[in-house]
């Protein structure tokens, strides 16, 4: 049963351009004509969360060095002097193969902007290891650019021009928008979409086909729908319906993520009941959610589709609210979520967000009955 | 630093490096800039000099060319120091790195016959990440040291930098590269480099899409050129340039024009964030549809470039995308729903 564990996320990741023809085909060729010049520029991969952003570079680098030895990783743990004189230590994990070095200075947190100095600069200014490699430079690969601070961005302006002729980014972000503009108009921008519904339901239906099961069509499409076009997250959905149905059908059970089922309890109560006494049980819940790691971000994102959602008139259970009260509840979402930014914690401003919600329907709903009795 | 034998250094170089102005003079559109600093190399007089601008205007090309054209060739490595935001640039660091650097004694240029300035040069490149303390600090060094040395301090933004400092320095601000200026220098290099383009029209579209930044023109030029030499077509450069597809934003415009429920325009947003588009892309695209839109009043126009520019600000100060996106949408579907109340303002 060994290969039944391993993540199906990982296991059919195409590793070559070749085998990695079922989604984002133009850019493959695109990025394929690249990779055979020597006109390589820096690269920015940008776009939703399981587009395909990895997949993309690790495929990359196959093609730009003609080996799988890219994709023979070692990982090592580095630590690194915040600065001469202090005596904070900055750790990371980096992991790295002959060609290339990947790391995620984000993990750093604050102190993000060390690694770009002391560690990609170090890498960047120094000579390809292996002489015999097809290509003259090394990459240095980083994950989530937009999770950078500015300081640590703004430290890699020059270590990008000065190091160019040793050494290639191939970063990848969600948010353009959080990247800084010096840094973008160094790079080639690559936008990565997310795969079609269609495509989806064709790299599961390959998963299954290779597994030796039936995946019934409308599965497929109902996963495809709830992934909403994350393709990692539809072949995580996949797999876990697998290890937990032995055979899949048509009515096959798909939990949606938990945050989101939890977040989303929030909205309605929110909806159901407007009081302190409602306001700090849900104040509970946002900090169980967030001591989960899951971002105010992603908290904002949820509740702001719920209460905004279509309403269906049979759904009582629904957390949409009436149309006409809707602008005013997206306006300050933006502003506490903003605020939210700007500001040390998080809780606050997502209850303060809550506060003015159930504020904003309770007046809809005592103006309304008013008008009734009159 | 690491500096490797130049014999080892590959042949490849990219077109920003290898078209980067070596003399002042040969810097495009940043006329006020180069006429003073002409003055300088004639006379040998630098005074600390600030200069500001956004990205890929030529700040970084200016001061290198400036320092090469004062001191020489390759000579001007001994007189020039260049501290930039890959530097660790610490109170401490930055007052020792530049102490020692100008407390040496200053070196002697090799060919005697050569007017050589018996002044060195500081750059602080990309001085907006300093902090505020660094900067204060930096006060004190530029005052000590100024006998024989200068200093050079370059941001995008001047209101990163605090004004003591700031006012010590002759300040210069590099615009954005214009229109014809830009188009120049791409033809220069396509000359050089045997690159043809089917019409004008390709070179136009780069420079709408760089916004000011001839880095980013030139880098888009090149990497059309990698996919074919000959032939380069507009449609070549929207492809790998991250503009909009004009469909979708005729798509946007359709659906906030006629919707009426929540539900489409969060629908929209979805899409959109789906499809990857850079979200600031969209929104300028879609202002800039809508401001050519004869229908729309004036005072319509106004409130939509407001609203715009408030989601900017949010976005760039780290704002979610879904959220400000969606409010943004559904603000400018309101606004140009709304009936005129005279008729339209034509
Ligand atoms: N071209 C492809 N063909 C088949 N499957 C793919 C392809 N690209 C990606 N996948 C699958 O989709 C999953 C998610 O892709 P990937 O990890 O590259 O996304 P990502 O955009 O980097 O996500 P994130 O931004 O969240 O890290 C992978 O585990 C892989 O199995
Ligand atoms: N005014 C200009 N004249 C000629 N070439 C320019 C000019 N501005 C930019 N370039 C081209 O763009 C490249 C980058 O310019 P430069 O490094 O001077 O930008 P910068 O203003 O320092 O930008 P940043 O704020 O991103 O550091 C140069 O190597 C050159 O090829
Ligand atoms: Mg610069």
């Amino acid at each position: 049963m060994h290969s039944e564990q391993r993540l199906w996320v990982e296991k059919y990741r195409p590793l070559c351009i070749e085998d990695a023809q079922q989604i984002h085909r133009e850019t493959y060729k695109m990025l394929g004509k690249l990779a055979q010049s020597d006109d390589f520029p820096h690269i920015l991969f940008y776009g939703p969360s399981g587009a395909g952003k990895r997949t993309l570079t690790k495929c990359l680098l196959q093609e730009l060095y003609k080996t799988n030895s890219v994709h023979k990783i070692k990982s090592e743990h580095k630590e690194f002097k915040a600065s001469a004189t202090s005596s904070t230590i900055v750790e990371c994990v980096v992991f790295s193969s002959n060609f290339h070095i990947e790391v995620t200075p984000s993990d750093a947190d604050n102190q993000d902007r060390v690694i770009v100095q002391k560690l990609i600069k170090e890498v960047a200014g120094s000579q390809q290891l292996d002489t015999k490699a097809q290509k003259s430079f090394k990459v240095v690969v980083i994950h989530e650019l937009d999770n950078l601070t500015r300081e640590a961005q703004a430290a890699l302006r020059r270590t990008m021009e000065t190091y160019m002729p040793y050494c290639r980014i191939i970063a990848n972000c969600e948010s353009l928008s959080k990247v800084i503009q010096p840094l973008r108009s160094r790079c080639l921008q690559v936008r990565v979409p997310a795969p079609s519904g269609q495509e989806i339901t064709r790299v599961l239906d390959q998963i299954s086909r290779t597994e030796g099961f039936d995946l019934p069509s409308q599965l497929a499409f109902s996963i495809s729908n709830y992934s909403r076009r994350n393709l990692r997250r539809a072949i995580m959905m996949l797999q876990t319906a697998k290890l937990k149905n032995e055979k899949l059908s048509d009515k096959t059970y798909i939990p949606a993520p938990e945050y989101e089922t939890y977040t989303r309890d929030i909205a309605k109560m929110v909806v159901q009941e407007q009081s302190p006494k409602q306001l700090r049980q849900i104040r509970t819940k946002l900090y169980e959610l967030l001591t989960k790691g899951i971002t105010s971000d992603m908290i904002f994102q949820i509740l702001a589709r719920e209460f905004l959602k279509k309403s269906q008139s049979n759904d009582k259970n629904s957390a949409a609210l009436p149309e006409i009260i809707k602008p005013e509840v997206l306006k300050f979402a933006v502003m506490f979520e903003h605020r939210c930014k700007e500001g040390s914690k998080a809780i606050f401003h997502l209850e303060a967000f809550l506060a003015r919600v159930m504020a904003i329907f309770k007046g809809y709903q005592i103006r309304a009955m008013g008008q009734k009795q009159y | 630093m690491v500096d490797l034998d130049p014999v080892q250094r590959p042949k490849f170089t990219p077109w920003v490096e290898k078209y980067r102005p070596s003399k002042v003079e040969e810097v495009s559109h940043q006329l006020e800039v180069v006429a003073a600093l002409r003055k300088s190399i004639q006379t040998g007089q630098v005074p600390h000099l600030m200069f500001y601008g956004p990205p890929g205007t030529g700040k970084t090309s200016t001061i290198l060319a400036l320092s090469k054209e004062l001191f020489g060739g390759e000579f001007f490595k001994q007189r020039v120091i260049e501290l930039n935001a890959s530097d660790e640039r610490g109170i401490a660091v930055v007052r020792e790195k530049v102490k020692k650097f100008a407390q040496r004694k200053i070196a002697k240029h090799p060919d005697s016959n050569f007017n050589c300035p018996s002044i060195q040069i500081v750059i602080l490149d990309e001085a907006d990440s300093m902090t505020i303390d660094a900067q204060a600090a930096l006060r004190r060094i530029i005052e000590q040291y100024s006998s024989n040395t200068r200093f050079c301090i370059i941001c995008n933004y001047i209101s990163k930098i605090i004004d003591p400092l700031a006012s010590r320095c002759v300040k210069f601000r590099f615009s954005p590269i214009a229109r014809d200026a830009q188009i120049d220098r791409l033809k220069f290099i396509c000359e050089k480099e045997n690159v043809k383009v089917e019409s004008d029209d390709v070179f136009q579209s780069l420079v709408d899409i760089s916004a000011g930044d001839l880095r980013r023109s030139i880098n888009t030029l090149q990497t059309a050129s990698t996919f074919k030499q000959n032939n380069i077509t507009k449609r070549d450069i929207e492809s790998i340039s991250g503009i909009v597809p004009h469909e979708f934003i005729i798509k946007v415009e359709q659906i906030i024009s006629n919707t009426d429920g929540f539900s489409d325009v969060q629908f929209l947003t979805q899409e959109l964030l789906w499809e990857g588009f850079d979200v600031q892309q969209v929104i300028y695209q879609i202002l800039d549809h809508l401001m050519s839109n004869p229908k729309l009043s004036d005072l319509k126009k106004a409130r939509l470039s407001e609203i715009i520019a408030e989601t900017d600000v949010k976005l760039i100060q780290g704002g979610d995308e879904e959220i400000n996106l969606l409010y943004t949408l559904s603000s400018v579907s309101r606004i140009i729903k709304v009936k005129n109340k005279h008729g339209s303002h034509q």
